[in-house]
């Protein structure tokens, strides 16, 4: 479970300081599908990126199958990444000079699993992403639909608890943004991992089971569905 | 870190290495032309010294010379009233002892030449060397360096003369000079001498000045007893000049102790002040080369790091700690810095077996300035393996180094900036 207590974040831009969050609280159960909506500057980013531990919080508290991040320092998080959240990036993220299966397992290689393990887990979820055959390509052989596949299973492959995914269609045309979608519906069903994401298309909210709407970093609806 | 993340590391270092074809192949060959230039210029040093040595100890002061101490202090006038008394017994017992020994005796005279061999009338002042041919053979290699005609014989009136001075006063072989000097006590005398043979030797001082008479037809016009004023002494084993010094002093000891027992280095303070003062001013010009590859190295490196700042903060954001984003951009650095090494020895090694082998000619400059060096004309430059093991593995802990500094300050950036700021 995750519990965001009142928390706050600002932003200096230059000399004046900028409320990304403003005392913000949200509780997500496990295995939850849920999109972070609203327009650009609204703090969907600043919020995925505190719960992925990659940005600190200036109050409040986010508290994470019990633990607090606020008391985690920079090895603490690094730690906790490594073992319990996946990223999925609006522009893939993919290492180009890896191929679709080594973009797959470096995440299980920063894990230390053992060789055997990171070849057996990396086809399986190759294979469940529909990629298996590509395993061989690199990024820039791929379309962006499939990077963003291969970036999916890469997220998913370590199982974490958690996956954060800032705006994963908003780079693709709505075909392919569909089947993200679909793929990211089917992983959650499988696997029972918390999906949250941040986007505003509309056609994207209409996937998310519950739907959470932020405006100058404040909730101003949370619908369930 | 376990074995496999380790091999994935260096693996994908490797790859990145790769994939960045155009920033390696700068960065590699800053460092390959750092690397060589430094190589090659401290190849062409060394190999200047110890040519410059050996020419020293071959034409000029031989390994070790022995001297009247009152002849050493003022040896620059070449007073030939301070000759060593008894130097025919002293070559004997240092012969008798296994050493190679050359008698000379060396004065100040006003070379006088004109008439139907040569095209100017004039005179010179010249340091006349007088020898004796047979044992002077044994120790200088004068002899064999006479590019016209032959060396003198013994108790001849012939010369050899250097061919730099030669050409300054257009002598050839078979041409009359005469010499005017002062005999012991001071009178003068005058002696006409046929010149036998041209010298061109590795050593341009010799060739600036030589002027070689037979030593007992001289001794007879100065009256010097056929005693010597200098008496050289060559060793079979260079290395152990202090000892040989120690040796001879302990065999001379019961017989003179006015005698003075010098090594070559003595007697090339000159030399050795001018090739110390060049090897700073090279050091400092080496360090000004090494510099400039290293900014341009650090640079390269810095940019890539940069610009892969993105890369570093996604690596991240799947937990991978500060340890394996260290391990990853200086292996790559090293490999880099692997690469520019590999690529510098072999553009040094090639550039250096054509110094060693072949070398520079420097003819040119070396007849019209004397740069110190006691080289002719070809430049050789000399293996130096140990300088170039630690210049490698300087470039390589510095671009490990330098990997590493940029990758710290990348580290330094929050996730969630380096993520949105590239």
């Amino acid at each position: 479970m995750i519990e965001v207590q009142k928390v706050v974040r600002t932003y200096k831009v230059g000399l004046t300081e900028v409320l990304a969050l403003r005392e913000l609280s949200l509780t997500i159960e496990k295995g939850e599908f849920v999109a972070i909506a609203g327009p650009s500057g609204s703090g969907k980013t600043t919020l995925l990126n505190l719960l992925g531990c990659i940005d600190s919080f200036d109050g409040g508290e986010i508290i994470i199958d019990g633990q607090r991040l606020s008391a985690m320092d920079k090895k603490e998080k690094t730690e906790f990444r490594k073992h319990n959240v996946g990223f999925i990036f609006q522009t893939y993220n993919l290492i180009p000079v890896l191929s679709a299966y080594e973009n797959v397992s470096f995440a299980l290689s920063i894990l230390g699993e053992p060789a055997s393990v990171i070849k057996e887990k990396t086809f399986n979820i190759l294979e469940e992403v529909g990629l298996k055959e590509l395993e061989n390509r690199f990024p820039n052989q791929l379309s962006g639909g499939q990077q963003q596949r291969i970036a999916i299973a890469r997220a998913l492959v370590k199982n974490p608890k958690l996956i954060l995914a800032d705006e994963p269609t908003a780079n693709l045309d709505s075909e392919t943004g569909k089947e993200i979608l679909e793929l990211m519906t089917q992983m959650n069903k499988k696997h029972g991992t918390t999906f949250i994401f941040s986007t505003h298309d509309q056609m994207v909210m209409e996937y998310a089971k519950r739907l959470v709407f932020l405006h100058d970093g404040q909730i101003v609806n949370d619908e369930k569905r | 870190m376990k074995k496999d993340e380790f091999i994935f590391i260096v693996k994908l270092a490797f790859k990145n290495m790769w994939h960045y074809k155009r920033r390696t192949i700068i960065t590699a060959a800053s460092i390959a032309m750092g690397l060589a230039m430094f190589i090659i210029v401290d190849s062409l040093l060394i190999g200047a010294e110890k040519e410059s040595e050996n020419n020293l100890r071959w034409y000029e002061t031989a390994d070790i010379v022995i001297m009247e101490t009152s002849y050493f202090e003022e040896r620059l006038y070449k007073d030939i009233n301070h000759t060593i008394t008894g130097s025919a017994k002293i070559v004997s017992r240092l012969q008798e002892n296994g050493y190679r020994v050359a008698p000379r005796i060396t004065f100040l005279s006003e070379m006088f030449f004109g008439g139907v061999d040569f095209d100017e009338e004039g005179h010179i002042a010249t340091v006349v060397t007088a020898v004796k041919p047979a044992p002077d053979k044994e120790v200088f290699k004068l002899h064999s360096t006479i590019v016209e005609g032959r060396y003198i014989e013994q108790n001849s009136h012939e010369a050899v003369i250097g061919s730099f001075l030669a050409e300054d006063i257009d002598a050839k072989v078979g041409s009359f000079i005469t010499l005017l000097f002062q005999g012991k006590g001071g009178f003068f005398e005058l002696i006409d001498l046929e010149i036998v043979g041209i010298t061109d030797c590795p050593n341009p001082n010799v060739n600036r000045s030589l002027l070689i008479v037979d030593f007992n037809t001289i001794s007879d016009y100065l009256e010097t007893d056929y005693e010597a004023a200098e008496i050289y002494v060559s060793l079979s084993s260079f290395s152990n000049l202090n000892r040989e010094i120690q040796k001879i002093e302990k065999i001379l000891e019961t017989n003179n102790n006015s005698l003075k027992v010098v090594g070559w280095e003595e007697l090339s303070k000159d030399y050795l002040a001018i090739a110390k003062a060049k090897r700073g001013g090279s050091a400092l010009i080496l360090v000004l080369v090494f510099i400039i590859a290293v900014v341009g190295v650090s640079n390269t490196m810095l940019m890539a790091i940069y610009e892969r700042t993105k890369e570093v903060a996604v690596i991240r954001s799947f937990g991978a700690n500060d340890k394996f984003i260290y391990i990853l951009f200086s292996a790559e650095s090293a490999f880099v810095g692997l690469l520019g090494v590999l690529i510098g020895l072999v553009i040094a090694v090639s550039a250096n077996l054509y110094m060693v082998n072949i070398g520079f000619d420097f003819g040119y400059m070396m007849r019209e300035i004397d740069i110190g060096y006691r080289i002719q004309s070809t430049m050789h430059g000399s293996w130096n393996f140990l300088s170039m093991v630690l210049s490698s593995m300087f470039c390589l802990f510095f671009c490990g180094l330098f990997g590493a500094l940029f990758t710290r300050r990348a580290l330094k950036k929050e996730i969630s900036d380096a993520l949105r700021d590239s």
